[in-house]
């Protein structure tokens, strides 16, 4: 039986939902946009009453018959356009209830066959699509049934322009263009819709604009706008959509997509031209048809190129704000977006012999490849060079830098002596792997019957496959590295980059780097994991960590816990408070390939959280980086309200912070001392905190305090332990240090 | 060029006559002298120059080549396994500025003794990055290791009991390890240090320390021999240690961080005895990198797999790196002619300051170009004693008194075994990478010695009687 509480939260969801159908209209996904755009479509009775009749019977339809994805809202979101667009054509009727009745649950039904052909099957969006068809369906059944009452002056064929004139003409016929997303022709409708939009995302109001503008201008050149004053006001919503779907939510923001998505509003401009042209016969309106044909096609073609140069898709649809930080902290951390990273092929220090658009072959096609030898003051070899062995590199073990499986090798070629090439067999004796990414890599020059894997073997990072020989265009020994498109030997090179290195400098310095394209001369190593970093800074599931937490302008001090969560969908969370899903605030983390790694910063404010993931966001766990850089979302900066305020005005898309990172072994503590300085990334201001923590070998991160020009943040670990599970007992430990 | 100076006197050079009997041996090709290069620098350093501002005999020794030799042993061992550890052999040489030389290019260190261990804390290496070997462990400074956290390990069954005793004492968890012996085929088995795999006495050990409550075993130790010319053989001690890894992991649970594979590698230096010339004899140590690493990567594929780590790989290699980076100048001070026909010179170092001489035939390089003949030559060194033997054979032209010669490579184990028999020992000095020559360790002098002597009251004076009169020449006295 049901309690009063499960019920009351049944209607809250619900309720919700149902708002969220409005904004996600314009993509918004919001309930309180949603409730606002509610109230829009009430500017006419008719309209609105007939929307909301439409929505709640798809909500009930939806959730009586359980199809999957109703948490996205597409079925509702359709039902409430059909029941929006019956709405300005009738007047409110017992018949015209019982189509919208209808019509609703034909769209719910509809939308769920649409998504289970183009989601689930091909990953592309239903968008208003549903809606569309039956609208279509319904209004040419409609126009046979004389019972319905035609509104007045039907919406989309009468020639009354009303609404007052908010700032111009031009303006106006924006905003108005705007409203008729939700079929009312009112300026003033249109402006609180771009509000709307404006206060969810600046940059999809800016697209909105930018697309009503590109489409106008096309329409402009195209058409003689005079002869079709209402065309614009009742269609032109069109460009902006699209320039919302593709510049903001679908692709990732940049001046790449805000290109495409001006040149998709001007395309769309076209297809409204003719697809008003064929429904006019009909007597059919144009509606979102331009939009959804529009925005579908790009897609598709997106979805078909992978390349490193923008635009890219966003993984996910987002908001833009979300979609730019994402893709710019995994930039920064992953490197360029498709660029296949790979780890070093070889075990010790080399260095880059010739490097990505190199002098000699890495040219054209062969562009993306790197070679790999050894050099000891200024020299590749000893003695006097005159054999093989005499070079550094040559007979060194060669690893698999991937996950893959060996599908050609070729081992049986000499090597070439010192000085002479072999042109005739290019590559010499190689090995190519198709990786599980979906390339192929090529490691070649390698020397005659080292390689140890046969075709077909699956490989893995580190694994031994050959040695580093001198057969084919090799006038010395050395390791040829290429991404390959195809499995074509030496077809198409693709961009590649190293993770994890070291980079050797001069004077016995080093710099770890998560993410690089060696250059010639650079020194680089693999780097290895430390065991003494790697166990307290492993974070399993259920771990708390409590720590006392206080600021130097206050005296008080308040305890915080923060317990690691695994999700549903296997995300790692590290979740401030006291562990109750969802509520605190929370980020994600992942320990992979050497590096501990916080993103995704979700929920409420936190000092204590974003102290944390100012301190250990970016922790590579091998011994030998002393120094490394990283750029947090700038949102972990404890920021006043001047500082939040001019980075809004800034960089309204967001940013990351200069963070870079040192850590040293404190002989005399015995502890880690990671030190790391944030800086925001505007000019000339130079605001920035400083933060200091301490790794215990035993305990993990003990300490953490900030030191910025105002205060002092600073949190200590007063307690460790592991939640308890089914059969596993909780357990605690006091590390209070003011105890000892 | 022998001089720097242009020698414009009309007079020739004098050139001792030499009257040869002819051996058939020279008319072979190998016979003859074998070599007749000279040096005349160090470093860069001129050798007249040092031996001007240090005297003679004085050893020297090359930071650069120091160095360049641990660069290229770790090159050669990193490129080949991804983690290895080197850990610079103390009873090698354990000059200061030699031992910093190696801890700077990241170098451990390995001690076998209190002395040792001592050094190279005051040296200011931190106790976890020392290694302790050695059968001899006084329980006051196994203590000291353990609180300073170095890696002790273990020889014998008494230590152990002692090392537990004072780790139940510390109420200290202690990471050990232990050394094992056993027969890898190519070398003498050194069965007086560690526990034997074969009868099943390192077994029993590890059990015995799973058992104990505040010892754990994270490391195996062995060392196959000294001057081991073949690399197989260490393929061999990979291969048995890892077996014995695998099943003490598998059986007491254990988890083992590390294999330590001790020393070993041959120096280029011609053993007595050995008639092959040193390059085709001597493995570089990219050919013991090779075999050792190969064998342990493919090992270590099963290991991986089950998502453990690969052990560490620690290097003990002593000889290897220093042996070649010192070189002992020292001078003619007298010629002789042997009642066998032989030429024989004498120079001012001895045995007692190259005491490798007595299994090495080291490379003598005289610093001017020699005129004259070269003749089988006999080498003594300055002391009253018959066996101060430099070198028992060596084709030489004739050399003058004041002539320098320098003895290569010395720098294993002379100044750690050589002898204060009679004579002082000499000037140390280090050329560095900047060819600036530094003094590493001063001429002894009366006091080095006489200081630690304690005279008893009855002994201060040799004749308290009063001074004994000179009975050859009485009237003599002086003025």
């Amino acid at each position: 039986m049901p309690t009063d509480k499960t019920v009351t939260s049944e209607i809250t969801t619900a309720i919700a939902q149902l708002f969220r159908a409005y904004s996600s209209i314009l993509f918004l996904n919001n309930a309180w946009a949603g409730f606002f755009i509610a109230l829009v479509t009430f500017f006419e009775v008719n309209i609105g009453t007939c929307g909301l009749i439409s929505v709640l019977t798809a909500l009930m339809i939806a959730r009586l018959l359980q199809f999957p994805k109703i948490e996205t809202g597409l079925h509702l979101l359709n039902s409430l356009l059909v029941g929006l667009a019956l709405g300005a054509l009738y007047l409110l009727s017992s018949h015209l209830l019982i189509l919208i009745l209808i019509a609703s649950a034909l769209t719910v039904v509809l939308s769920a066959a649409l998504i289970a052909l183009m989601e689930t099957d091909r990953q592309l969006p239903v968008l208003s699509l549903p809606f569309l068809i039956v609208i279509t369906v319904v209004a040419l059944a409609a126009q046979q049934n004389s019972q319905l009452i035609p509104m007045d002056a039907p919406a989309f064929t009468a020639l009354y322009q009303s609404g007052s004139s908010i700032i111009g003409p031009s303006a106006n016929q924006f905003l108005m263009s705007l409203g008729a997303t939700f079929f009312t022709s009112q300026a003033v409708a249109g402006a609180i819709i771009l509000l709307v939009i404006a206060i969810r995302s600046r940059y999809l109001a800016l697209l909105a604009l930018a697309g009503y503008l590109a489409g106008y201008c096309t329409l402009w050149l195209f058409l003689d706008i005079q002869n079709y004053p209402l065309l614009l006001n009742w269609t032109g919503f069109n460009f902006a959509l699209v320039a919302i779907a593709l510049g903001g939510i679908y692709m990732i923001p940049g001046v790449a997509s805000f290109i495409t998505a001006l040149l998709a509003a001007a395309f769309c401009a076209l297809i409204l031209i003719a697809t008003q042209k064929l429904l006019f016969v009909y007597g059919l309106p144009v509606l979102a048809l331009p939009f959804v044909v529009t925005t579908l096609v790009f897609l598709i073609a997106m979805k078909a190129r992978f390349s490193i140069r923008p635009p890219w898709l966003a993984p996910q649809p987002n908001l833009p704000e979300i979609n730019y930080e994402n893709a710019r902290l995994a930039r920064v951390r992953n490197g360029a977006i498709h660029s296949v990273p790979l780890l070093p092929p070889f075990l010790g220090k080399w260095q880059i012999y010739q490097g990505f658009d190199g002098p000699h072959t890495h040219k054209g096609p062969w562009r993306h490849a790197l070679d790999f030898y050894i050099k000891v003051d200024d020299q590749s070899f000893q003695n006097n060079g005159a054999t093989l062995k005499d070079f550094y590199c040559f007979g060194l073990p060669v690893v698999s830098p991937a996950h893959g499986q060996v599908i050609r090798i070729q081992n049986s070629l000499a090597d070439n002596p010192p000085g002479e090439v072999d042109t005739k067999n290019n590559w010499g004796n190689f090995i190519l792997i198709r990786l599980d990414n979906g390339f192929h890599l090529l490691l070649a020059h390698l020397q005659n019957s080292s390689i140890s894997v046969s075709e077909g073997a699956r490989v893995k990072p580190g694994e031994k496959i050959a040695r580093c020989g001198n057969s084919g265009r090799s006038p010395q020994p050395h390791l040829h590295m290429q991404i390959q498109e195809t499995s074509a030997l030496g077809s198409r090179t693709y961009p590649f980059h190293l993770q994890s290195i070291v980079k050797h400098k001069a004077g016995g310095l080093s710099e770890y780097l998560l993410v690089n394209i060696p250059e010639v001369g650079d020194c680089i190593e693999a780097a290895t994991i430390d065991d003494k970093l790697e166990k307290p800074l492993h974070m399993p599931v259920g771990q708390q960590l409590t720590y006392e937490y206080s600021e130097q302008n206050s005296a008080n001090k308040t305890r915080h816990t923060l317990t690691v969560e695994l999700t549903l969908s296997g995300q790692f969370r590290l979740v401030s408070g006291s562990g109750v899903s969802g509520r605190g605030a929370s980020a994600a983390f992942v320990e992979a390939n050497g590096v501990l790694a916080f993103f995704d910063r979700q929920g409420p404010k936190d000092p204590l959280l974003d102290l944390w993931l100012l301190a250990y966001g970016l922790t590579p766990l091998a011994r030998t980086a002393h120094q490394w850089q990283d750029s947090p979302s700038a949102q972990l900066f404890p920021a006043n309200f001047i500082q939040r305020f001019f980075q809004h005005c800034f960089r309204p898309l967001g940013c990351g912070l200069t963070s870079h990172y040192t850590r040293n072994w404190s002989a005399s503590e015995k502890q880690w001392r990671q030190q790391s300085v944030h800086q925001l990334q505007l000019p000339q201001l130079g605001w920035e905190v400083k933060i200091e923590s301490l790794i215990d070998p035993v305990l993990g991160c003990c300490e953490i305090t900030l030191h910025d020009n105002e205060k002092t943040r600073k949190a200590v670990l007063i307690e460790t332990g592991l939640s308890s599970d089914e059969g596993i007992p909780s357990w605690h430990i006091d590390t209070n240090p003011h105890l000892n | 060029m022998p001089d720097q100076t242009p020698d414009n006197s009309s007079k020739k050079r004098w050139i001792k006559p030499v009257i040869t009997p002819l051996r058939s041996g020279m008319l072979n090709k190998s016979g003859g002298s074998q070599n007749l290069s000279w040096t005349e620098s160090i470093d860069g350093v001129p050798i007249k120059q040092l031996v001007e501002e240090f005297g003679s005999p004085l050893f020297v020794v090359s930071e650069k080549k120091l160095r360049r030799n641990l660069q290229r042993l770790k090159h050669a061992f990193e490129s080949r396994y991804p983690e290895v550890i080197c850990a610079w052999s103390y009873k090698t040489n354990y000059l200061g500025a030699v031992c910093n030389s190696f801890h700077q290019e990241g170098a451990w260190a390995e001690v076998v003794s209190e002395f040792e261990y001592q050094k190279a804390r005051s040296l200011g290496v931190p106790g976890h990055s020392i290694l302790f070997n050695g059968p001899f462990k006084r329980p006051a400074i196994l203590e000291t290791a353990i609180i300073e956290g170095a890696r002790i390990h273990i020889d014998h069954l008494d230590e152990l009991y002692t090392l537990e005793e004072i780790a139940t004492r510390l109420r200290r968890r202690v990471n050990v390890s232990i050394r094992l012996n056993f027969d890898t085929g190519f070398t003498e088995p050194w069965s007086r240090f560690g526990f034997n795999i074969e009868n099943g006495q390192a077994r029993d050990v590890a059990w015995r320390i799973a058992s104990s409550d505040y010892l754990q075993l994270t490391g195996l130790h062995s060392h196959i021999g000294t001057f081991v010319l073949e690399p197989r053989a260490y393929q061999n001690q990979v291969t048995t240690m890892y077996q014995f890894l695998t099943e003490i992991e598998a059986q007491t649970g254990a988890v083992i961080e590390y294999i330590d594979i001790g020393g070993g590698f041959a120096s280029a230096n011609a053993l007595q005895g050995i008639y092959l010339p040193v390059e085709q004899v001597v493995p570089s140590v990219e050919q013991y990198a090779e075999a050792i690493c190969d064998t342990l990567l493919e090992l270590g594929h099963e290991r991986e797999a089950r998502g453990l780590k690969r052990p560490i790989l620690i290097l003990e290699t002593g000889r290897a790196l220093v042996d070649d980076a010192e070189s002992l100048i020292c001078s003619v001070i007298a010629n002789k002619r042997l009642p066998d026909g032989r030429r024989a010179i004498i120079v001012d170092a001895g045995v007692n300051l190259l005491f490798t001489a007595f299994w090495y035939n080291h490379k003598v390089t005289p610093t001017r170009q020699l005129e004259g003949r070269p003749e089988d030559t006999v080498i003594y060194g300055p002391l009253c004693m018959n066996i101060d033997l430099m070198r028992n054979s060596i084709m030489l032209p004739p050399v003058n008194v004041g002539d320098t010669l320098i003895f290569s490579p010395v720098g294993a184990y002379n100044h750690t075994q050589w002898l204060q028999f009679i004579e002082y020992r000499p000037n140390v000095v280090m050329i560095d990478t900047h060819e600036k020559t530094w003094l590493i360790r001063q001429a002894e002098e009366l006091s080095t010695i006489t200081d630690l002597e304690r005279l008893p009251e009855h002994l201060q004076d040799p004749y308290p009687q009063g001074e004994p009169e000179d009975i050859f020449n009485p009237l003599s006295q002086p003025d």
